[in-house]
């Protein structure tokens, strides 16, 4: 399971590399790339005054959601189980970034930490769009309810959700917490070593679970068809990331609050629709 | 061994006339593309392998130089980049120049030129790798 997760966390860092580098005329890095970058950082010792348990935290947080994912044998744990530790994740991040002495990592980690209240607001609002029209938190009820049934609402929540993954991967334009010209490595700046490592490491578990709970909890399909899927949302975050430029913190937060409003609308019709009139639409 | 596939660089620019910098830019840009040799510019030198220095040493940078060397982890190799890194080039008579950079930190790659071809650049980052066990 974490095995699937890693290969598929490596091909989706590298599709996104490479799209960049296509974009720019360039070839591009080669598709082991991210394993040898993850191979030099563990085998690197680690200097400065960095904790190492809260990277720590993060990515047995973000292993703890994948574990929770659907798997090729079972339908995993609870949506929320997921929500919850993805979140808990991107904050552990945000307070290692706190914890270490660069001011770089501290403004890093402030954005991070505003990117990410903003964006799980918005990331959950889409997700209980389609819990409150499938009445069930488990992905098995859920994958059922979308076989079943086809909602033109949950398209747009879809759409949401699309952005809200973007913002969390901190893809361009959304990539406000580590713009390398104005805060140089962000909440990473003094991580170095295998301290930078698992901070990799996590990022490439995230690769891996947001595009597969997108795909999960908006088409009701089997593990394949969804790693399917994962794949052509990545291609459309790495097209997104190459030609867009950086939003501004505050263009960022607007868009991210206003869209956040628009899928509570949504979820809110869905509740009402599903509650006094029996249907969804 | 991942270092030789995984050399992230941090650019360090001194006091020079900033014609070595134009150089790296094009060096690191993307008509050369070193991404596909998995060489990565990184913003901060905690997460650099190579250290990858130009321009001359004078007295307000001989501190920086030092700290930025010491804030790398191990292994780390330094790149003297044009003939200002590697002698203080035509700069060497002024009066704020006290020492070359090796007085300060170990190089193990120079890469000559006023300035150096991008094309040097990326065959002294190659050459530089091959030091490493």
């Amino acid at each position: 399971m974490i095995l699937i997760a890693l290969v598929f966390g490596v091909f989706a860092s590298w599709l996104l590399r490479n799209l960049a580098a296509r974009a720019e005329g360039r070839v591009g890095p080669p598709l082991l790339q991210p394993v040898w970058d993850l191979i030099k950082l563990f085998r690197k010792g680690s200097v400065g005054d960095v904790s190492e348990v809260l990277p720590l935290l993060s990515l047995l947080f973000v292993l703890f959601a994948t574990i929770n994912l659907p798997s090729p044998n079972s339908w995993g744990g609870d949506l929320i189980v997921v929500l919850y530790s993805l979140t808990a994740s991107s904050i552990f991040t945000a307070i290692a970034g706190f914890a270490s002495s660069s001011p770089f990592s501290k403004i890093g980690s402030s954005r991070e930490l505003q990117q990410t209240i903003l964006a799980e607001l918005l990331f959950i609002a889409a997700s209980f769009s389609v819990v409150v029209a499938a009445n069930s938190t488990s992905f098995q009820a859920i994958a059922f309810y979308n076989q079943n049934n086809f909602n033109p609402l949950l398209l747009l929540t879809f759409l949401m959700m699309l952005i809200a993954c973007q913002a969390k991967l901190r893809k361009a334009p959304f990539d406000i917490p580590d713009a390398n010209v104005e805060v140089a490595g962000g909440p990473a700046t003094e991580f170095s070593g295998y301290v930078l490592g698992m901070y990799e490491l996590t990022y490439l578990l995230e690769l891996y679970c947001l595009p597969m709970l997108t795909a999960f909890l908006f088409f009701g399909v089997n593990y394949p068809a969804a790693l399917m899927i994962s794949v052509l949302i990545i291609f459309l975050f790495g097209i997104v990331a190459a030609i867009t430029a950086r939003f501004s913190v505050r263009s960022s937060a607007g868009l991210l609050f206003f869209t956040f409003l628009f899928s509570i609308l949504v979820t809110t019709i869905l509740y009402i629709g599903g509650r006094f009139y029996g249907t969804f639409i | 061994m991942g270092v030789k596939k995984s050399p992230w660089v941090y650019l360090l620019g001194l006091a020079g006339c900033n014609g070595c910098d134009i150089e790296i830019a094009a060096a690191v840009g993307p008509r050369f593309d070193p991404e596909r040799l998995g060489i990565k510019v990184v913003s901060s030198p905690r997460h650099a392998d190579i250290l990858l220095v130009n321009g001359t040493v004078n007295k307000k940078m001989k501190k920086v130089v030092k700290e930025v060397y010491n804030q790398m982890a191990d292994p780390k190799i330094v790149v003297a980049v044009g003939s200002c890194a590697m002698s203080n080039g035509p700069f060497r008579e002024c009066y704020n120049m006290e020492c070359r950079l090796d007085e300060l930190v170990p190089v193990s790659i120079y890469i000559p030129g006023c300035p150096p071809r991008p094309q040097a650049i990326i065959y002294g980052i190659k050459k530089a790798l091959e030091l490493v066990k």
